[in-house]
């Protein structure tokens, strides 16, 4: 058990040794479309990019993902931001180690509309929580 | 080297909050392009990025969760690459031969759709 946590530990830890110095935060896993609660879009159906926001998760935080002992980093990081941007998907997601026990994921609000079409008004803001 | 202080860097967090962090748990959407309409199925999809360890010190790269998907993406590829994947769950897999020789694998599960 303990040795399965550390190798998870070190999966998101690696880019961060890797990146040094050069930034604060260190890119894990880029996505163009994630959620926690859609499996899919309708046919004739797209998503687009709304409004920027960013979620933020440190290991001591309660997580809101899950009631059980195992959390999942990218399931709690895409809950937090749908709920902050009270958005069913996050489009151009990018999940950072962002130093410490934290990790952050940049994303913007998804946008449902017919497909090929501009995107319509964008969902609320898509501001932070921790 | 890399694994086993990656590991130690970022642990007595973890410790701390009396809970285990994995990857991802149960990621309902986790796709590979913008395009995310209802598609056609491919079933159980499985994709892993390994890295030999002798005694103790890996070989090779670091494993890392974009080799690891890229690799479930393109499972079963013969009718083209996957759009998406649902109920996306990581595990760690692999064997350890008296800690001379062990191989450890970051494995992505999920369901494709095309």
């Amino acid at each position: 058990m303990k040795s399965k946590l550390m190798k998870t530990l070190a999966i998101v830890a690696v880019p961060v040794l890797f990146s040094g110095c050069l930034s604060d935060r260190a890119l894990i896993l880029s996505v163009p479309v994630v959620s926690m609660t859609d499996s899919n879009v309708p046919k004739g159906q797209a998503v687009s990019q709304g409004k920027a926001g960013t979620a933020r998760y440190c290991l001591s935080d309660k997580a809101i993902s899950t009631k059980e002992r195992t959390v999942g980093l990218i399931d709690e990081l895409v809950t937090r931001g749908q709920k902050a941007s009270k958005a069913k998907f996050l489009t151009d997601a990018q999940l950072f180690h962002a130093g410490g026990e934290c990790y952050e994921l940049d994303f913007k609000a998804g946008v449902i509309g017919a497909a090929g079409e501009k995107k319509e008004k964008a969902p609320a803001e898509g501001e932070s929580e921790s | 080297m890399l694994l086993r202080l990656g590991g130690l860097l970022l642990v007595g967090g973890l410790l701390a909050g009396c809970q285990t962090v994995t990857i991802a748990k149960n990621v309902k959407l986790l796709a590979f392009e913008d395009d995310v309409q209802a598609g056609k199925g491919a079933g159980p999809v499985r994709g892993e990025d390994c890295v030999w360890m002798i005694a103790g010190n890996p070989i090779g790269k670091p494993v890392t969760l974009d080799k690891a998907l890229q690799a479930a993406r393109s499972a079963n590829n013969s009718k083209g690459d996957l759009r998406y994947l649902n109920n996306v769950k990581t595990e760690w897999d692999g064997f350890n031969f008296a800690n001379i020789v062990a191989q450890n694998c970051l494995v992505v599960k999920g369901t494709g759709y095309r």
